[in-house]
């Protein structure tokens, strides 16, 4: 590792910032199809992305299949993204305020999965914690692919646990978001994913070739939100931990990689734009916990994440504009 | 081909602005008519159009296209019967989407779209060859995002995409008069070659007199609403715009203003 990288965080954190990034990456997915593809400002994201991480929360507390919480995960994050679409296109409830009144919705049954404290995983392996406000949570949550654990991926690799963990997990993670980006990819260029795209650009023409823009929004609406809730899954995973307020300005954080991933990859096709959300969503991994790093001299602290967020997302924002004003301009 | 029976449309209705766009119309389009329809502004012709093609749904009436009744289906349903061409040249196509993307999403209207992928290179083929046989350079740019073609180009896609797969009605509102001169004649030309050539059933909106005697087989002319003319062949042969005119006073008793009639 350069001598540079290596002085502004460890290795470990290094990786640790990479494999959130990597979770992270169905989140952001999601958010770029409704805001980027669909042009539907979706909120939802707030509801299913914790909805998601119940479902891996239940899943590894009761030791059922981890890999079976994937694709619950993803279906009821659908399910709840094609709850917003219903309300916005069958009941015309403005698309906004549709995607707050499902996320409100599942907040209550959020509750349910994960109650009011923190489900976490035990410092220390086998001590289960107590969990405040959440009966049925009584055993410490293990992480998803712990089975990884003592999977070597280098000769003299494996001296440090929590790194060989760590970059089995990233390397995992890293598949599932090459995955993800892929499948995305592939489905974008369908017939159907096509009629999709049309659908954010021209409502009427879509119905004129034939198919109901109210379908292809529930769709559409549906598959942001699997992946999101798919993320919260996997997030579960990253950090050993799920609590009801995980989704809480998520919908800013992957706006904040959609546009950053757009400033560095400036994309001319669906193509580059897909691979902008998988770099967007690094980098602001990256710049979160370089932030949180080597802010905690100058006496910051790890809950004044919110702010640092929100001076991030504003700074990203603004980066088109202050683009504009510092580079020459360029030629279409 | 097409059949409209007692065709009522209000807009508003039982507030107090109410409009009664469509009053009462009966109307027999064989297949293979191409008509052009004319009318002051406000009469109805949009209307009419809409109601074809399901944008609206009548209050009074029935429509049958192809021998189907399709008065309760929702524009979605009956698309695979109907291709159209909007006013707006923004409105046919999705920007964002390549030549070939638009016309891939074309090829299958009124179809059920799949997990196949859209664009295949059997696919890009034939689309080239279409673009080709038109002549309007697009042929070389199918992967070209269609917001960066001009406005005649985006009409002229439109209406290929229209007919690329046959529509048993084709419905052009004022598809034209959006356009610079050249443009729109190179899209009337197109129109009139693509219309020709697919022997297709169609309905055209014009502002322009000279044109809607020029082109097609039959001209209806609405006012308030309703059908006043219903000219073909033989009368309609050798008509002039002052002939058309003159036909529109005698039967409404009344002299129009020429700007009313927006001559060309
Ligand atoms: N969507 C609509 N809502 C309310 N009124 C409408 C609508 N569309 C058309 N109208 C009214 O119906 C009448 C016929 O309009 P239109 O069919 O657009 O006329 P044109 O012959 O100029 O195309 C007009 O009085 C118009 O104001
Ligand atoms: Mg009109």
């Amino acid at each position: 590792m350069p001598q540079a990288l290596a002085d502004l965080l460890t290795s470990t954190q290094w990786l640790g910032a990479i494999a959130a990034g990597l979770c992270y990456v169905g989140a952001v997915l999601g958010v770029f199809i409704t805001f980027r593809v669909l042009s539907f400002p979706d909120l939802t994201i707030e509801g299913s992305f914790p909805l998601g991480a119940g479902v891996a929360a239940i899943f590894l507390i009761n030791d059922w299949s981890q890999w079976l919480a994937l694709p619950i995960a993803f279906a009821l994050g659908g399910l709840a993204g094609a709850a917003t679409a219903w309300l916005a296109t069958r009941l015309k409830i403005n698309g906004l305020l549709a995607s707050i009144i499902v996320a409100l919705g599942l907040y209550s049954i959020n509750l349910r999965l994960l109650g009011l404290g923190t489900v976490d995983r035990a410092p220390t392996a086998n001590l289960p914690i107590p969990i405040s406000g959440a009966p049925s949570v009584e055993r410490a949550v293990q992480p998803l692919f712990t089975g990884l654990k003592g999977v070597c991926l280098a000769e003299g690799s494996c001296i440090n646990d929590a790194y060989i963990n760590y970059s089995a997990q990233a390397l995992i993670f890293l598949l599932f978001a090459i995955g993800l980006v892929a499948a995305l990819y592939w489905f974008l260029n369908t017939e159907l994913g096509l009629a999709l795209r049309a659908t954010g650009d021209n409502e009427q023409m879509v119905r004129a070739q034939g198919l109901s823009a109210n379908t292809l929004k529930m769709i559409g609406l549906g598959i942001s939100n699997g992946l999101i809730a798919l993320s919260g899954a996997l997030i579960v995973a990253r950090f050993g931990y799920a609590e009801v307020n995980l989704g809480r300005g998520l919908i800013i954080t992957g706006l904040a990689a959609v546009i950053i991933g757009e400033v560095v990859i400036s994309p001319r096709t669906l193509r580059t734009a897909l691979i902008g959300v998988l770099v967007g969503s690094l980098l602001y991994r990256m710049f979160i916990t370089l932030a949180l790093n080597n802010t905690r001299s100058i006496g910051l602290q790890e809950t004044d994440l919110q702010l640092l967020t929100a001076c991030i997302v504003v700074l990203a924002l603004a980066l088109p504009q202050l683009r504009r004003l510092v580079l020459p301009r360029r030629g279409v | 081909m097409i059949q409209l029976r007692g065709i009522h449309k209000f807009f508003h209705r039982g507030e107090g602005h109410e409009v009664h766009a469509l009053r009462g119309i009966d109307l027999d389009i064989g297949t293979g008519e191409f008509v052009t329809v004319i009318g002051t502004n406000g009469a109805g012709k949009s209307t009419l159009l809409n109601t074809i093609a399901g944008v609206y749904a009548p209050e009074e009436g029935t429509i049958a296209i192809a021998g189907r009744d399709v008065t309760r289906q929702q524009e979605h349903q009956r698309a695979g019967l109907i291709g159209r061409v909007f006013q707006n040249p923004l409105d046919g196509t999705a920007g964002s989407l390549t030549i070939e993307q638009n016309m891939a999403l074309a090829l299958r209207r009124g179809q059920r779209r799949g997990f196949g992928w859209g664009v295949t290179r059997e696919r890009r083929e034939r689309f080239r060859e279409v673009l080709q046989s038109l002549g309007l350079g697009l042929e070389d740019r199918l992967q070209a995002p269609v917001r960066l073609l001009s406005g005649g180009q985006r009409q002229a896609l439109t209406l290929l995409m229209a007919t690329l797969q046959r529509p048993q009605v084709l419905l052009l509102d004022e598809h034209t008069a959006a356009l610079d001169p050249g443009a729109a004649a190179q899209v009337e030309h197109l129109t009139r070659q693509l219309i020709d050539e697919n022997k297709l059933t169609a309905l055209m909106v014009t502002h322009n007199m000279q044109q809607a005697l020029s082109l097609g087989t039959r001209t209806l002319m609405l006012h308030g609403g309703q059908v006043i003319l219903d000219l073909r062949s033989p009368q309609r042969d050798g008509l002039t715009v002052q002939d058309l005119i003159a036909h529109f006073a005698r039967t409404r008793k009344e002299v129009l203003a020429d700007d009313e009639l927006m001559l060309t």
